[in-house]
This record gives C-alpha cells, structure tokens and sequence, in this order.
C-alpha cells in the first residue's frame, strides 16, 4: 500500500494535507491503520491500490461512492467483496 | 452520484449498466435480477421446497433473504468444514441468522460424516483443499437435500463465481465443464436439480444487499482458499472490466446463449453405469469419489487399500 504526500490534479488540495491522517479499518483482515487524509473515497482507494468494484466502503454507518467526500474525524471500514476458492465443478462426473 | 430512477443520493455505482442506485431502487433492481434469472431458468416454482446451501457467507445468507421475501418455501444447510476459527464463525453466523428470522436449518459437520476435517482430508487424499471440499460438499448437498425432502438444491454462486469459473474451464478447454455449466441443471440420475438464482448479480452487489440489510456474515476469506485459481481468475476478470464494464456479463450470458450451439444435447445420454458400494448412490466407478475419500481419511496408517468399504460414526 502506497502512501503518496501529493495528490492527483483531480482531487481537490486540502490544507496541511501532509498532516492530516485518516484512520481506515481493513475489515478483513482486522487491522487498523493510518493514512495520508484524500477528500474524496476514489483517491483513497487509488492510494491504496484498491479496485472501487472490489470493495465496500463504509464511514458513519452508511456506504460511500466512489465521488463521495470522506470526513476526516471518522473511520473509513473497507470491506473486501470478493470471495472464492470453492471448485465445485459442474462435470459430469462431479456435478 | 444520483440515483438514476430516483434523483436521490446513490449508495452504489454500477458500472456495466451504466447506473447507480439508491438503496431503494437499489432493492428493487436487485429483487427483480433474481426473479428474472428463476423464471428465465425455470430454477424452481412457489410449490417446491428449496436446500438452500449456507455458508455463511454474503451470498448464501442474503439468497435466502430474497427467497424468503419472494414467499419460496425454503429449508437451509450448513456444512461445518472444520477449519479453526473460520468454520466456528461461520457456523455461529449461520446458526443466528436462521434463529432470528425463525427458518428452519440443518447443520452437519464434515468431520463426521467424511471421517475428517477439509484440512484433513487434502492431507490425506493429497488433493487442494478446495477440490477436497468441492467433492464432498456435492455429495453431502445432494444428500441432505433428498433426506429433508427437497426438490432442489439452490446455492449463493453470483456472477463473478460463474465468470471466473467459465474463464477457468475455457483456459484449459474443460469440455465436460463447459457443458455443465448452467444456472439450471436438471435432475438427473440421482443428482437432484441444482440452480444459482445470484448469477446476474456481482460479489459487490451482494455485499451490498447484505450491509443494507444488516446481515452479519462472514468477512474474512477462507483461510484454505488462499492459492485458489478462482481468485486468481477473478482478479484477471476484474482488470478486463475495469478496462471495458459490461464486458464480464457479455462474456458469461454470451456463452450461455451459444452453450447449446457448442454442446448440444444428443440424447444418447448414459445414466452412471455403477451403483456405489457404500453409500449406493449413482456412481461412475464402484466406488463414488465422496467415498473413496472417505475410506482413505479413515484407513488406519499405511492402508492403502480402498477396497474395503468401511463405515464412521
């Protein structure tokens, strides 16, 4: 995971952006951590090289697009949708 | 982002229909995906009694939500795989959410009924712990199913599970897959029908059905699954329709609609030619694959042998 000190052009400067952090709660693996504060869900993601499709994200109980504004005094949840492994397969011999 | 039937604040963007959704219309768009996707398949009718099989996971627990809000008279399955930690959640997950919407449910653990554990069991046959708990969770599914009178077994696959799995068998030209690889299998030889009502919807979408409806299910990944190709192939999925959305669903609806083209039904099916020794289910061997598997996890140590049939507690 990246932790970029500037931002792309697209997103809006924050003042003292360098100094402000955000703390994200990566549900799945139970960990919390702080990150560089973006204004907006898609600059986080791009900073955490996280796929927006492959993702929830949840702040203040309620789920976040990826063009919505991110408040910087609550806790971003990131809940991963992907699931897999399972390899029932649908042959003939095995459905 | 509004949501493009309401005007209102949109709490999901879906980019392959070029739309988001309120959680509203969110709903509504997702309830009638299912509903197309039972009739279309003609997957089961109000009259038949559904297996839902449960994991716990967002899938399984939001499918019989819907199922339960369309008025299908359903009865759900939990297979506990013995991993740790991650099966005992599961199976609490599970166990509450049917207690708290009063839905009937069944739980058996693999351990005794396959004579170990999914990690068990890889160890032994030394198979991918996947491809361990594929096989036994196809015969234990269509058992269970048969044993609390059900007509059909219904399970969470969603679209990316049936994208990625399509990709899988293509890459490698699994024939005898590709054919079976339909939303809506028939009955056939002892193997009640089996159908996934999810596949027009994504793993994204499904997560957020499950959050807007307070579904507490598991987050966290199987702890088996970590090397499995289905990831594998999904985040390849993933990077195509990043590139170009809509192209995951042209890809699978695609292949259904040729599937029949590319393998048609020649009538001259043959029913499996052997009745299993010990368990006496249709069997394309003497003995199915369910209990070769479980005859060598019980073997004593150094026993070789799969020719005597055994049986657990």
């Amino acid at each position: 995971m990246s932790h970029p000190e500037t931002d792309t052009p697209q997103d809006e400067p924050v003042p003292n952006e360098t100094e402000l952090k955000i703390s994200v709660y990566h549900a799945q693996s139970g960990i919390r951590a702080h990150y560089t504060y973006r204004r907006k869900v898609s600059s986080l993601l791009r900073d955490l090289n996280l796929d927006p499709e492959t993702v929830l994200v949840i702040q203040n109980n309620a789920l976040l697009t990826a063009d919505e504004r991110l408040d910087p005094l609550m806790e971003v949840e990131i809940r991963p949708v992907i699931s897999g492994g399972s390899e029932m397969s649908d042959g003939r011999r095995d459905r | 982002m509004k949501c493009r039937a309401c005007r209102s604040k949109a709490i999901i963007d879906i980019p392959r229909h070029n739309a988001a959704f309120c959680g509203t219309c969110f709903d509504a768009y997702l309830i009638e995906q299912v509903r197309k996707s039972i009739e279309e398949y003609q997957m089961f009718s109000q009259e038949d009694r559904v297996l839902l099989a449960v994991s716990g996971g967002k899938d399984s627990l939001a499918l019989w939500d819907i199922l339960e809000r369309l008025g299908y008279r359903t009865i759900g399955y939990h297979l506990d795989l013995g991993i740790d930690e991650y099966s005992v959640e599961s199976t609490e997950k599970t166990v509450r959410f049917a207690r708290e919407r009063n839905l009937t449910l069944h739980v058996e653990e693999i351990a005794r009924e396959a004579g170990g554990s999914v990690v068990d069991i890889s160890k032994v046959t030394r198979r991918p712990p996947c491809s361990a708990c594929g096989v036994s969770k196809r015969h234990l599914f269509n058992r269970a199913a048969k044993t609390y009178g059900c007509t059909v077994l219904a399970t969470g696959h969603n679209l990316d599970d049936e994208a990625s799995r399509l990709l899988g068998n293509i890459l490698h030209w699994q024939d005898g897959y590709l054919e079976k690889q339909n939303p809506s299998l028939p009955e056939d030889e002892g193997l009640i029908r089996k159908v996934k009502p999810l596949n027009r919807l994504t793993e994204k979408e499904m997560a957020t059905y499950s959050f807007m409806k307070g579904i507490d299910y598991v987050i966290r990944e199987c702890p088996m699954s970590f090397d499995a190709k289905q990831l594998f192939y999904k985040k390849v999925m993933n990077e195509i329709e990043k590139e170009s959305p809509g192209t995951k669903q042209a890809f699978y609806f695609g292949f259904l609609q040729r599937r029949e083209r590319f393998y048609p039904e020649t009538g001259d099916k043959s029913p499996p030619p052997y009745i299993c020794q010990v368990c006496e289910e249709p069997s394309y061997s003497e003995i199915c694959s369910f209990c070769r598997l479980r005859l060598k996890v019980t073997a004593p140590p150094g026993d070789e042998s799969l020719s005597r049939p055994r049986t657990t507690s």
